[in-house]
């Protein structure tokens, strides 16, 4: 693997992590905000 | 993808291989313990999923026992709904789940001339969340009240009211997540940046192409089941009430969120397999696969309308009808990329030089009885017969010829397709030919009489049932053992290659297959494509 090779995975796994905690937050504001009890 | 061929003027093709003595490979418990090699990650998926695949088949073997005959003979209902629980978290978290991923570590670097994964070390951290899981999971039986019994989907407010086997299961799920999330992002980031020179997306086998698409579907839902099992536990111990009645939450809720991580998830379980599928329909009918491109976009479309159906599991929960009748429809359209795939396999196979080696036995006998499944499913997707015959053993039926026929003939074709290459021997056809027919006949009378028994209004999830549903309850039981057993005689022939026996293999024993994963020698050697193949 080159160094570019590696920078570009690593750029493109934070990108995905990213999207994995806003899904997560998207599901914790979904179910907060339709909960009665909110 | 069958275009791809391959420049091997400036090695031989596998020259590199001399690396294996310049990078010393590790021996011993280290080798498998600090694995960063995606063969030995991807061995070791595929024999944990097996295990999995023994334990939740047992479970599934003891309900059968139980239901054998009406009354109670062996277990309080208590216990077999904890059965009927654990069969189905170990089974789609446990064994389905990680074969395919195990399937994926081995086979996307060799298919797209990747040395590895992107990141090897997460990769080996993925794997080891799974035993963690697996004992979490298998050791709730042994906790006070049992196993978790609210079912695999973990509806509250049953859900709520369990012992210490739910939270159990609940981290169980966590970890499991976690795992499949990173998994995810490691065979995105190595599909979208690792191919060799020359690979092109449009030019990838398509097992790389249906991965790379359920990859997405998994980090988008994946984190949103985190999330309602987390709201789960902060409902069971730290005083919220999002899911429950009685504190002004809703229980209705989590099926949604529920179904919004579910019915993905179902597509999770299955794009991987019509991967396989159209490897080796191909490869073993000698023609180009009838369709490439289609085949890529049908994906990407049953993958984008799986998140816009997942009411369809809810319609007795009490909905309008123009909801009924919007998730009714959208559930019917996924029927047309998933005919175009059963087309375009026909299609390829259509005047072609067919012969039926074991893994064409199986490709060719998932897409009869996949089919069926996606039939019933078509049905199931009609908002007025769903709901006569929702949680019934129709639905138990249906779903077992997706998961089983489908999602399971696939990963046995892949394994027998591809085990010369992991092992350096050929399998025994003889024995895979039995283990085929075997497995294919008892499937069906395992599961096909349980249409007749949800259609005559057998509910599913019971220990007990009345009379007049014991005939086919017999049947679908002998079945059954018919059906566990005939998976030793999988185990036995894997194992015999496993240990070196049978007839050695060649670098591509199937004169019909295409890729790169057969450019290297069988056993694939320890490292590969260290220096990148050139695709033209």
């Amino acid at each position: 693997m080159t160094p570019e090779q590696r920078r570009r995975n690593i750029v493109t796994g934070l990108v995905l992590a990213a999207v994995v905690l806003a899904m997560f937050a998207w599901g914790i504001v979904r179910i907060v905000m339709a909960s009665p009890a909110a | 993808m069958s275009s791809v061929t391959v420049d091997h003027g400036h090695s031989h093709g596998h020259g590199h291989d001399d690396h294996d003595h310049g990078h010393a490979m590790p021996h011993g418990w280290r080798r498998w313990l600090f694995a960063t090699n995606h063969k030995d990650i991807g061995t070791m998926y595929l024999i944990f999923s097996f295990i999995m695949l023994l334990e939740g088949g047992t479970l599934a073997l003891l309900l059968r026992t139980e239901l054998f005959e009406p009354g109670l003979q062996f277990f309080r209902p208590e216990l077999f709904n904890q059965f009927t629980t654990m069969h189905g978290l170990i089974m789609v978290f446990g064994a389905i789940m990680p074969a395919f991923v195990g399937f994926a570590n081995w086979m996307v670097p060799l298919q797209i001339g990747a040395s590895d994964m992107a990141f090897a070390r997460m990769n080996n951290f993925s794997f080891w969340l799974l035993p963690a899981a697996a004992i979490l999971l298998t050791g709730s039986f042994f906790v006070p009240g049992g196993a978790t019994a609210a079912g695999w989907t973990l509806y509250a407010p049953l859900s709520l009211q369990m012992g210490p086997g739910m939270d159990m299961a609940i981290f169980a799920v966590h970890l499991m997540g976690a795992s499949s999330i990173m998994g995810a992002i490691n065979i995105i980031v190595t599909i979208l940046n690792m191919r060799a020179p020359g690979m092109t997306l449009m030019k990838m086998p398509l097992f790389c192409w249906t991965w790379l698409i359920t990859a997405y579907l998994l980090i988008a839902v994946m984190p949103v089941l985190a999330a309602a099992i987390t709201m789960l536990l902060t409902d069971r111990h730290f005083g919220t009430g999002f899911f429950n009645a009685a504190a002004g939450g809703d229980p209705v809720l989590y099926q949604h969120v529920f179904w919004f991580f579910g019915h993905p998830e179902v597509y999770i379980m299955i794009l991987p397999a019509f991967g396989i599928v159209s490897a080796i329909v191909p490869a073993f009918a000698r023609k180009r696969l009838f369709g490439y491109a289609s085949m890529v976009y049908a994906t990407a479309s049953i993958a984008i309308l799986s998140f816009i159906v997942w009411a369809h599991h809810m319609f007795t929960t009490g909905m309008p009808v123009t909801g009924q009748l919007y998730f009714m429809y959208a559930t019917m359209l996924i029927s047309i990329p998933t005919g175009v795939k059963v087309f375009n396999w026909v299609a390829t196979m259509w005047r072609g030089s067919m012969t039926f080696e074991t893994p064409m036995l199986f490709a060719v006998g998932f897409i009869f009885v996949f089919t069926i499944g996606g039939f019933t499913g078509l049905i199931l997707s009609l908002a007025p017969i769903d709901i006569q015959v929702h949680d019934t053993y129709y639905v138990v039926a249906h779903f077992h010829y997706v998961l089983v026929a489908g999602s399971l003939f696939a990963l046995f074709a892949g394994a027998y397709y591809w085990v010369p290459k992991w092992t350096g021997r050929m399998y025994d056809e003889k024995l895979g030919k039995l283990h085929f027919w075997s497995t294919m006949l008892s499937f069906n009378v395992t599961f096909f009489p349980m249409h007749f028994l949800g259609l005559a209004g057998m509910p599913r999830r019971y220990a007990d049932y009345a009379a007049q549903f014991t005939d086919f309850h017999q049947v679908a039981t002998i079945g059954a053992f018919w059906f566990g057993l005939s998976q030793l005689l999988f185990l036995y022939v894997m194992v015999k290659c496993y240990r070196g026996k049978g007839e050695v293999a060649a670098a591509k024993p199937w004169d019909g297959a295409e890729g790169l994963e057969w450019t290297v020698p069988s056993p694939a050697p320890f490292h590969t494509f260290e220096t990148p193949p050139q695709v033209k």
